[in-house]
């Protein structure tokens, strides 16, 4: 009785479907006709008096070995897995580009606005610095907030369609910014920026470069932990 | 109890799953015991590589799928048999009588399907 209680069907169950889907890379649709299966299987067994663990147990085993449901499914469609597995990436790099463009916009009708409106033409590489530093801020803000308040709202943010949208938005903003630009701004003021938001373009890629490979990793221990388990 | 080949296994599934499937429209769980039930236990398909074959079958266009709430509330995949997997199905019962009758022929057994 004391192991039926600290036993949890459910969060046993949504393991299960996370390595599937980690391990078998295999499409949502797929995991929950699994997990049908393995309730039904579960339901089967707990009608002949077992409890929920040796209900799960077996179920598991005779649903069979996540490696070989995999090599299985890929026999029907050996691309899906690749795309599946690229996906992330491809995601990760269409972020990389929405955000590094929104910021590029932002410096230069930062740029127009100081220059135009303040007359603070030989600041610029400064109001250039500040809103980059700014958009970094920005950015570990929505990370912290995505870690702390929960996915909804960076979920909301990376959506491919906004993505695609920021990054129509952000190149036709640049391009109509340097235009106005060139006119007023001095040739070596406008390279310091370029040179600037290059600067800050690496420097991001290589920061998430790091934080992605130090995240895989972990996030790999903890499939193998939950595996074990 | 006896256990057939793999080979000859994989090579009845289209059959065997095809026949279920004209009966009724059924799921994967109620699909496995069906074929274990009927081959008396001879044929066991490993639960979770049966779906595979089913969207093989699917891909084929031999069957169809869709997702319905079973009575516990959960929802189910059911898979049912298309047209053209009438005509196959068909055309395997032709062909699985003909090599039905050329072993009984030559081993002179019965019983024969025809």
């Amino acid at each position: 009785m004391e192991r039926q209680s600290s036993f949890n069907l459910e969060e046993k169950i949504s393991n299960w479907k996370q390595n599937m889907l980690a391990i078998a890379g295999l499409s949502e649709d797929n995991i929950m006709e699994l997990e049908s299966h393995l309730y039904d299987e579960i339901e089967i067994l707990k009608d002949k008096d077992l409890d929920d663990e040796e209900a799960y147990i077996i179920a598991c085993k005779r649903i069979g070995r996540i490696d070989v449901i995999a090599t299985e499914y890929r026999k029907v469609d050996p691309h899906r897995l690749t795309i599946q597995k690229m996906f992330p990436y491809v995601h990760g790099i269409l972020i990389f580009f929405a955000f590094t463009l929104f910021t590029e916009m932002l410096v230069y009708v930062s740029t127009i606005i100081t220059t135009q409106f303040f007359s603070l033409t030989d600041n610029i590489v400064w109001v250039a610095g500040t809103i980059m530093l700014l958009s970094i801020e920005g950015l570990v803000w929505l990370v912290y907030h995505r870690y702390t308040s929960g996915k909804e709202l960076t979920d909301r943010l990376i959506k491919i369609p906004f993505l695609v949208f920021i990054v129509i938005l952000s190149s036709i903003g640049i391009r109509a910014s340097m235009y106005y630009l060139v006119s007023f701004v001095s040739p070596s003021a406008h390279g310091g920026m370029v040179l600037g938001i290059a600067i800050y373009k690496i420097s991001l890629m290589l920061l998430l470069i790091i934080s992605s490979l130090i995240l895989y990793k972990k996030s790999k221990e903890k499939v193998k932990i939950s595996y074990a388990n | 109890m006896k256990k057939l080949s793999k080979e000859l296994i994989g090579a009845s599934s289209i059959p065997i799953l095809l026949s279920i499937l004209s009966e009724e429209p059924s799921y994967g769980y109620e699909i496995v015991q069906r074929v274990k039930e009927v081959s008396d236990g001879v044929i066991e398909y490993g639960d979770g590589t049966l779906y595979p074959v089913l969207h093989k079958l699917e891909k084929k266009g031999l069957i169809e799928s869709y997702w319905e709430v079973a009575e516990n509330g959960r929802k189910r995949k059911y898979y049912k048999i298309s047209s053209k997997g009438k005509q196959t199905l068909t055309s395997e019962k032709e062909n699985w009588i003909i090599m039905n009758n050329i072993i009984a022929k030559l081993w002179n057994v019965n019983p024969r399907l025809t």
